[in-house]
């Protein structure tokens, strides 16, 4: 499903973030991506949702070379995958609701499904009662429930969260990371950058270790 | 069925931009009825000066002379005679006296000098109006009587007219089209702003997948909305401006039948003023949209 060959990412800057990583992440597999800030998770991420091309190597998702794909293409190899962003990327102006319909919208979703369906993955991140507030209404953790929600609200083919609990409480992300292990069942390969520790220990999964853009593999 | 759901979806979109960058849309619209209202008045001096052009070319009207010592049953004579032609209307027969008054009423001076004369020096008439001049020769008609001194008709004045105002209209055209591309230039621009102050939201709605005509359209919307709404605004206070004009001094221009008739435009220009403008919203925003790249 996720596949990196040979890949380093050296930024505009000369900033190196991934150094001849090679991986690969079959289907419906579920993955963490840990390691130190700045370890290049989020670039890792990034390029396989053609956010970012690699500087060396290709990022085959989904059967898409990304460097290959032509640029009209992009909207609907992105539509496969539902990203959890770390810095959420809310629309602002756009209520919680709006903001769950905007997606419904984009992925063509008749408009007498758009209501119940936005309902549905409100309700399944717990925040159907704020759909009517705007996101700096909400709280850093709430925000990032949103977020949870619409990456989710297509059962992607992929889902990439990047570092999802980052601001919830350890309840709370418990939670989370069952409503992703449930996605997960249902077919959705789901990868998950993040360091916490803690949560990578009880969920004993495949983890992705990286460490200044050098990938290693831990298998528990 | 998926279009229209689309099309539904642009709209709510594109309305809420709209409502959403109210300043700068206001901006727009204003200088949009400046310039639809300019194209309206514009447009309504052409229009009448091609029907009074139109009228006079094709329902001329003749001004016969008859010679002095013709007497009031020889001019009744030939005016009952003429109305019998095929393809001459409204022939009417003017005595001295209603010509004198009518060219006092022109001329306020001639009146004065009147008073001094002895009698009143100016002929019978009859004005007459071609209704299809194909028909009839008027001239050769009226040769034959030896009672007809002169025959005046506007052919001669026609021609110079004529030139004059496809000069005019040549002119007309060219502010037109600055306006125009003035206009086109202000969508264009208002647009790029607006997309700039959204360029987050375009860039976020690009990394969950939006189509680039999902990204677009609604701003083609918005600039269909200013245009219309600028177009509509725009004709009303360019018509309000020329009824103003026409009420209050135009009146005043009886002696001039061009000016004291003007009338304001027919719907059917309206309609197209209004599609230029539903153009011009068209255009400018689909190009500035056209810019936006993918992320
Ligand atoms: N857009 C960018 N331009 C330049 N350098 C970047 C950019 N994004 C990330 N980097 C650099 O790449 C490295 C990896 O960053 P990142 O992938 O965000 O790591 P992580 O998500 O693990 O914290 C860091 O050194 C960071 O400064
Ligand atoms: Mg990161």
């Amino acid at each position: 499903m996720i596949h990196f060959f040979h890949v380093s990412k050296v930024y505009e800057k000369g900033n190196r973030a991934l150094h001849e990583v090679n991986v690969s992440i079959g289907k419906g597999e579920f993955v963490f991506l840990t390691g130190p800030s700045g370890a290049g998770k989020t670039t890792f991420l990034k390029l396989i949702f053609r956010e970012e091309l690699p500087s060396y190597g290709r990022v085959v998702a989904n059967n898409q070379n990304t460097i290959a794909l032509g640029k009209r293409r992009i909207p609907d190899f992105r539509k496969k995958i539902g990203v959890v962003f770390q810095d959420f990327k809310l629309l602002e102006n756009r209520t919680v609701f709006e903001n769950i319909v905007f997606i419904l919208n984009v992925l063509g979703y008749p408009a007498s499904f758009l209501r119940d369906r936005a309902f549905y993955v409100l309700k399944l991140v717990g925040l159907q009662h704020r759909y009517d507030d705007y996101p700096r209404q909400l709280s850093g953790g709430e925000q990032q429930r949103i977020a949870i929600a619409r990456a989710l609200v297509n059962e992607p083919l992929i889902l990439l969260a990047d570092e999802p609990t980052g601001n919830l409480d350890p309840d709370l992300s418990l939670e989370i990371m069952a409503l992703f292990e449930k996605i997960n069942s249902r077919g959705t390969t789901v990868l998950i950058a993040t360091h916490d520790r803690e949560m990578i220990k009880q969920m004993r999964k495949r983890t992705l270790y990286l460490d200044h853009g050098h990938l290693q593999e831990h298998r528990k | 069925m998926k279009l229209f759901i689309d099309f539904g979806f642009y709209i709510r979109e594109g309305w809420a931009n709209f409502t959403r960058s109210r300043m700068l849309s206001l901006f727009s619209i204003l200088i949009i009825s400046i310039s639809i209202a300019i194209i309206t008045l514009f447009s309504t001096v052409f229009f009448n000066v091609d029907n009074y052009l139109r009228e006079m070319e094709n329902n001329p009207v003749y001004s016969i002379f008859l010679t002095p010592d013709t007497s009031a049953k020889e001019g009744k004579d030939l005016a009952l005679y003429l109305e019998t032609l095929k393809g001459i209307s409204d022939v009417k027969l003017v005595m001295p006296d209603e010509s004198m008054k009518k060219l006092a009423r022109r001329f306020p001076l001639a009146g004065e000098i009147q008073k001094t004369l002895e009698g009143n020096p100016l002929p019978i008439s009859i004005r007459l109006r071609i209704a299809t001049p194909s028909v009839i020769k008027v001239r050769q008609v009226l040769k034959q009587y030896s009672i007809v001194e002169s025959i005046y008709s506007p052919h001669f004045f026609l021609s110079q007219l004529k030139s004059l105002s496809s000069a005019v209209s040549f002119f007309i055209a060219l502010i037109a089209a600055i306006l125009v591309l003035a206009s086109v230039f202000t969508i264009y621009n208002v647009i790029r702003i607006t997309i700039l102050a959204r360029q987050n939201d375009i860039a976020i709605m690009q990394l969950v997948g939006a189509d680039m005509k999902f990204i677009r359209a609604p701003f083609t919307v918005e600039g269909t909305l200013q245009g219309l709404s600028g177009g509509i605004l725009g004709a009303l206070f360019g018509s309000g401006l020329i009824y103003i004009i026409r009420t209050h001094y135009l009146v005043h221009f009886q002696y001039l039948p061009f000016l004291s008739r003007i009338t304001s435009l027919p719907p059917s220009y309206f309609v197209g003023i209004i599609l230029l403008s539903v153009a011009m919203g068209i255009f400018g925003s689909t190009m500035a949209a056209s810019r936006i790249d993918y992320v």
